[in-house]
């Protein structure tokens, strides 16, 4: 494999992100052997399959080794349905912990380690269970989507408002006790603020080393071309694309793009193109991933399907379903996996970490053609447009929420004390003036020191639209993002 | 110089753990290590640990020829103490010399398998 020279931070990202999907596959392996979980189970196929792409990538080709190995001892432990020896459990859990020791050495330096003998011992297991190994055996059960967020969406609902409140009692307060509250506050805010993520054609750049070094392995020439526009999304969004873009791409190459002889001999170029385009549009993040390789053999994927009974005989079925079932976990028209392919967990992992975060994967395909893999993914509004105001006694900035806007002959509205609003103590200013604004059904008086400014809020801390406010920050001040319609008295 | 270590015995109706003093110190390990072992043999573990650092010492024996039978959560506990010794700065690691019993297959594989984290660090003797 080629020896790949990659910015510090990247192998540094590598680093951070591998232990975590190590920490999550011990935790995973050990509720899969106490209660054979299904979801568990996924995550470990999944987590793992990832970071043997993702080790390969940045050239930690030591770690990749083991990883393969690793997916050969749980597919095995996934036919048996879990039921291992003991000898089995330690060679996972001995796996896993020689990849975090790999992961964690100096790079270069392999001083007392020895690789080869621990691939050989991990060989002599699996060839002690040859007997239960089969590439055409049944799928596994079917295996549902699992949700890792650090935290769940119905629990951030429920924790939003108490985020609100701890900001409150935090800007409002003073001295030491001021000191304690914005403990509190942070820790909520790190818990459940919104992670933001730059996502860009120079970021997704960074497969291209090791797509090219990959299809130099395989014997084929490819051309990447990466046309994304930059867009800001949760971290959460940020994974979904980043594993996407890594499994579609590999597949791409191992998959569609044909070796330059066969190219030559179909009339097309011998080196094969892989384009990446893509960016936000209305209905989220689009990456589309497409190649000009041999396409999608439908015919071939419906047959395997029958094979492991996902269809029924002389099944009709739409490509889109085929698509579908080519997504199933354990899925592939591969009857041996190699390094890169054939275990049939990469467009599992695509679209479990897509649908994750609420998106959806699809594809089109010609024969001879190539193929276009569509991921769309909902990006939750990350900055809200609206007018700013400075309320008496208040030393945070107040941001109408959008669609509210400025009236500049107000009617006689109803007028609102904030700091009663929120519920805390009651303005006393006298030189402030009322400002009014509207939503076009409703019209509401806010008392302001200075005209109200529009701005761009970045949202911190969403709560849900029921709530009166969430905070936001402006200009990298924290401060309260107000639905007015949701304080009391403004709707009738 | 005779070695003599403050590590607290585990005895188990099936299981013993204890450390026996001689020129170099020796951790014998006697029955079968299960479930209900893995915490007591991960303190002893631990205490051990923090002996042999505190007294500077270069080796230990851990004698495993008398044990029968380690589930894996056991033998994670000598994956752990791997783990600790590896993060000391060299002048402070220990060699752990294990002496294993040719005839029990589970020692051998999974001891080679763990002497191939640190061949510097584990050795294997029959």
């Amino acid at each position: 494999m080629t020896t790949l020279t990659l910015p510090p931070d990247f192998v540094h990202q590598f680093r951070t992100v591998a232990l975590a999907r190590i920490g999550r596959v011990e935790a995973a392996w050990s509720q899969v052997l106490t209660s054979l979980n299904d979801e568990a189970a996924t995550l470990i196929h999944r987590e793992v399959h990832t970071l043997k792409a993702e080790s390969r990538v940045v050239g930690f080709t030591d770690v990749n080794l083991v990883c393969h190995k690793l997916e050969d001892l749980l597919d095995i432990a996934r036919l048996r349905g879990y039921a291992i020896e003991d000898e089995f459990d330690l060679a996972v859990n001995m796996a896993l912990r020689f990849m975090v020791m790999l992961i964690n050495k100096k790079i270069g330096s392999m001083a007392g380690i020895d690789l080869p003998g621990f691939v050989r011992q991990i060989d002599g297991i699996l060839k002690r269970h040859e007997r239960t190994r089969s590439r055409t055996g049944s799928v596994p059960p079917a295996l549902r989507v699992v949700s890792s967020p650090r935290v769940s969406s119905s629990l951030r609902d429920q924790l939003g408002p108490a985020a609100v409140d701890a900001f409150l009692e935090y800007a409002v307060a003073k001295g030491p006790r001021r000191d304690r509250l914005r403990s509190s506050w942070l820790l909520l805010r790190d818990l459940l603020g919104i992670q933001r993520a730059v996502i860009s054609a120079a970021q997704i750049s960074k497969y291209q080393p090791s797509v090219l070094s990959l299809a130099r392995d395989l014997g084929k020439q490819v051309e990447l071309h990466f046309e994304l526009e930059t867009a800001e999304v949760t971290t959460e969004v940020f994974m979904a694309l980043d594993v996407a873009t890594l499994h579609l791409v590999r597949n791409a190459v191992d998959h569609g793009i044909e070796s330059p002889s066969v190219r030559t001999a179909l009339g097309k170029r011998s080196i094969g193109t892989i384009r990446l385009r893509g960016g936000m549009r209305e209905e989220g993040f689009v990456l589309v991933v497409e190649d000009d390789g041999r396409g999608i053999d439908f015919e071939r994927v419906r047959a395997k399907a029958i094979d492991l009974g996902l269809l029924p005989d002389n099944a009709s079925v739409t490509e889109d379903r085929l698509v579908d079932l080519m997504c199933h976990p354990g899925f592939s028209t591969r009857t041996e996996a190699n390094e890169v392919s054939g275990r049939g967990v990469g467009l599992d992992a695509v679209r479990g970490s897509v649908v994750d975060v609420g998106g959806s994967l699809t594809a089109r395909s010609e024969h001879a053609k190539g193929t276009t893999w569509t991921v769309t993914i909902p990006v939750p509004p990350l900055i809200a447009n609206g007018f700013v105001i400075r309320a008496p006694g208040l030393r945070f900035p107040i941001v109408m929420a959008p669609g509210w806007r400025l009236l500049d002959r107000p009617k006689m509205p109803a007028v609102v004390d904030l700091g009663v609003a929120l519920g805390l103590a009651p303005s006393n200013s006298i030189s402030s003036t009322i400002w009014s604004f509207t939503n076009d059904e409703h019209e509401v008086g806010f008392l302001c020191g200075g005209r109200p400014q529009q701005v761009k809020a970045r949202r911190l801390v969403p709560t849900p639209s029921t709530t009166i406010a969430e905070v936001a920050t402006v200009d990298s001040v924290e401060g309260l993002l107000l639905r007015p319609e949701r304080i009391p008295g403004v709707v009738p | 110089m005779k070695v003599r270590l403050r590590v607290p015995a585990v005895d188990d109706p099936d299981f013993v753990a204890d450390v026996a003093h001689g020129e170099v110190a020796v951790l014998r390990l006697v029955g079968s290590a299960d479930n209900a072992t893995t915490t007591p043999l991960g303190t002893l573990i631990a205490t051990l640990h923090d002996e042999l650092i505190e007294r500077k010492t270069r080796e230990i024996v851990v004698d495993m020829r008398g044990l029968d039978f380690m589930n894996a959560s056991c033998f994670k506990q000598l994956l752990g103490w791997l783990g600790r010794l590896q993060e000391l700065a060299e002048a402070e690691r220990y060699r752990i010399r294990f002496r294993v019993n040719p005839s029990i297959a589970w020692q051998k594989h999974s001891l080679h398998s763990l002497s191939c984290f640190d061949t510097d660090l584990i050795a294997i003797e029959t």
